[in-house]
């Protein structure tokens, strides 16, 4: 009952926090107008903008739901495969020393460089269509998957792992039976902080090249000087964004003791 | 809720209101700024193509010392960064392309003049191969496009929405009663259009940059289309923010002065723009041309000089170029009002009579 009774507390706060948040936003924009030649539309156009582009294609050609559709199938593509291919990488990388000191001065190297600088080689070894899209998210997924597996491998507890031995366990069932399960809160973590750094790559895998997505959208929008669209493209990355780390908060639970 | 949780909310919002306040109403304001010499100072957006060359020549030749101001130039990459530059407050005067259709009618900017009389080097290329160079010129009207209706179809174009290189691409398809549903448009930035045309990507690149047109031209692409081509025009245009217009008129004419000084130097001698142009693209760091390519943009492009500045009508090519956004549905009816009113002929009037 208690328990509850501070969750409506916490649900009540973060309700205010987005009224006071639009209301600021809907005093700064439309009552004091405090940035000049409309370059902060306020609230009530953005939700104009929103339901317009819902059924309007100008000025990009498709509709928001297009975007929609087009940026999410970029985005699942490049996180899938940066996660099938991060988790082993970060796991070997942690767990066998060899591995490690062979990948991490190429990985350490290679997770400085920012997406966006891989466009014009990618375009070059990829072309442009949607797997040179999906590589430039790939490698912002990749990185932070293999940062926060590592991490979290890494941090097993060495008594448990001791325990392990003593019963006999192999190299491999220690990880198996001990680190993995013990590094899962990590490991979801890395997989949240990744899907947000796919989401943030979308702009500079759209920059590529695109015919539709809501980076292109923000895009075409600044080039019409179409504040409020580029907006209401921010918001729906945000949304997005959000909603499938909720998706993947629920998952977690699942698989991680403790968490709820 | 208890008081002491409403009192932080309250707080907290009145202090990011007023920071917000303070950093709008901070950016970009100059007021009567004075340069290092002590004279009016003018920030001037500039992009480092043949457009903005004659800003060298005012530096040369002390035209700014002779007419009484100081210059701040402010590089951009592109027109589209400029207008936001412009939108913010960054930059006074400054010379633009197709980013002028945003910066008059979104952020209120006065087109004051055209810059040049003819323009060249938009082009649209093709790949050697291709159909649509087999396909040959099919079009009477326009003996120098190439292509028809059948080979064009389903290809996939390589452009930039929203400059210059999209309104070439899309008036292309149009002489063929095609459009932007009869191709695949792929919208990617200039620099990345010819990497990826090079690298095998596409089969028709739209390029408003005369260096990278040239430099596919020199690679044996073949020129299908461009604006001269397609018997459009070409133009850019000065433009001036309202406050500077509103504020410092004298300061405006005496710019225009010395601006239509340098075009006369520069149209005068051709070996002279040429070098002019060479040491403006050297200074702004470009490294992506040549004497040929230098001496081609030259032949291609002449300035609107004090002989033919008040000839025609000023603002005519951009007030088109809106018209067809607006056709197509990309920007509503209202901007064309705007671009109406905030043509204003009275600064080169002045410029070149008084």
């Amino acid at each position: 009952m208690k328990n509850r009774l501070s969750d409506n507390k916490y649900k009540m706060i973060a309700f205010i926090n987005i009224v006071v948040v639009i209301t600021v936003w809907y005093l700064l924009s439309e009552v004091f107008q405090v940035f000049r030649n409309g370059m902060l539309p306020g609230p009530n156009v953005i939700l104009e903008t929103f339901i317009s582009k819902l059924n309007s294609k100008s000025p990009d050609g498709n509709t928001l739901l297009v975007h929609i559709v087009s940026s999410l199938t970029v985005v699942i593509t490049g996180y899938i495969i940066g996660v099938v291919i991060g988790l082993p990488t970060g796991i070997f990388m942690a767990w066998y020393r060899p591995i490690d000191y062979l990948v991490r001065p190429v990985f350490d190297f290679l997770r400085c460089i920012p997406g966006l600088a891989w466009i014009p080689v990618i375009t070059v070894w990829l072309g442009i269509d949607l797997k040179a899209k999906a590589a430039i998210i790939f490698v912002n997924v990749f990185v932070g998957t293999v940062v926060n597996v590592y991490s979290g491998i890494k941090q097993t507890d060495q008594v448990k792992i001791w325990v392990a031995q003593i019963f006999g366990a192999s190299h491999f069932e220690i990880l198996k039976r001990v680190a993995l399960p013990s590094a899962l809160p990590y490991i979801f973590t890395g997989l949240k902080v990744s899907l947000g750094m796919a989401w943030l790559g979308i702009i500079a895998a759209e920059l590529l090249a695109a015919q539709s997505g809501l980076g292109y959208m923000i895009q075409v929008a600044r080039n019409f000087g179409r504040a409020d669209l580029v907006i209401v493209g921010m918001l729906t990355i945000g949304l997005i964004g959000a909603f499938l780390t909720y998706l993947l908060e629920k998952v977690e639970h699942i698989f991680v003791k403790g968490r709820n | 809720m208890k008081k002491s949780a409403i009192r932080f909310i309250v707080t907290f919002s009145a202090v990011c209101l007023m920071s917000f306040s303070l950093f709008a109403q901070g950016q970009g304001e100059k007021g009567d700024a004075v340069g290092e010499n002590g004279r009016p100072l003018i920030r001037v957006g500039a992009m480092a193509y043949y457009l903005s060359v004659p800003l060298q020549v005012i530096q040369d030749e002390k035209l700014d010392e002779k007419y009484n101001f100081d210059l701040d130039i402010i590089d951009f990459p592109s027109g589209g960064p400029m207008a936001e530059a412009l939108g913010a407050g960054e930059w006074d005067i400054g010379p633009i392309g197709a980013g002028g259709m945003v910066a008059i009618p979104r952020y209120n900017a006065m087109l004051i003049a055209d810059i040049e009389t003819t323009m060249d080097g938009a082009w649209i290329l093709a790949r050697p191969d291709s159909d649509i160079v087999k396909a040959g010129n099919t079009l009477n009207d326009y003996p120098n496009v190439i292509g028809d209706k059948k080979s064009i179809e389903g290809k996939t174009m390589l452009g930039t929405v929203g400059n210059i290189s999209h309104y070439m691409g899309l008036d292309y398809l149009s002489k063929f009663d095609l459009g932007m549903e009869d191709v695949n448009f792929i919208h990617m930035e200039t620099a990345q259009i010819y990497t990826a045309f090079v690298a095998g990507n596409g089969d028709l690149a739209c390029l408003g940059s005369p260096s990278a047109a040239m430099k596919l031209v020199d690679q044996g692409y073949v020129r299908v289309g461009g604006l001269a081509q397609q018997d459009k025009s070409q133009q850019d245009a000065m433009l001036v923010s309202e406050d500077f217009y509103n504020n410092h008129y004298d300061t405006t004419v005496n710019f225009m002065k010395a601006w239509y000084e340098a075009c006369d130097k520069l149209n005068a001698d051709e070996d002279y723009e040429f070098e002019m142009v060479k040491k403006f693209y050297t200074n702004s760091g470009r490294t992506d041309f040549d004497d040929a390519g230098v001496r081609q943009e030259c032949e291609f492009n002449k300035y609107n000089d004090s002989s033919t500045a008040l000839n025609g009508e000023v603002g005519k090519w951009m007030k088109g170029l809106i018209q067809f956004y607006v056709d197509n549905g990309s920007m509503d009816k209202s901007v064309i009002e705007a671009m109406n009113t905030n043509i204003k002929k009275d600064v080169v009037r002045d410029a070149l009579t008084k």
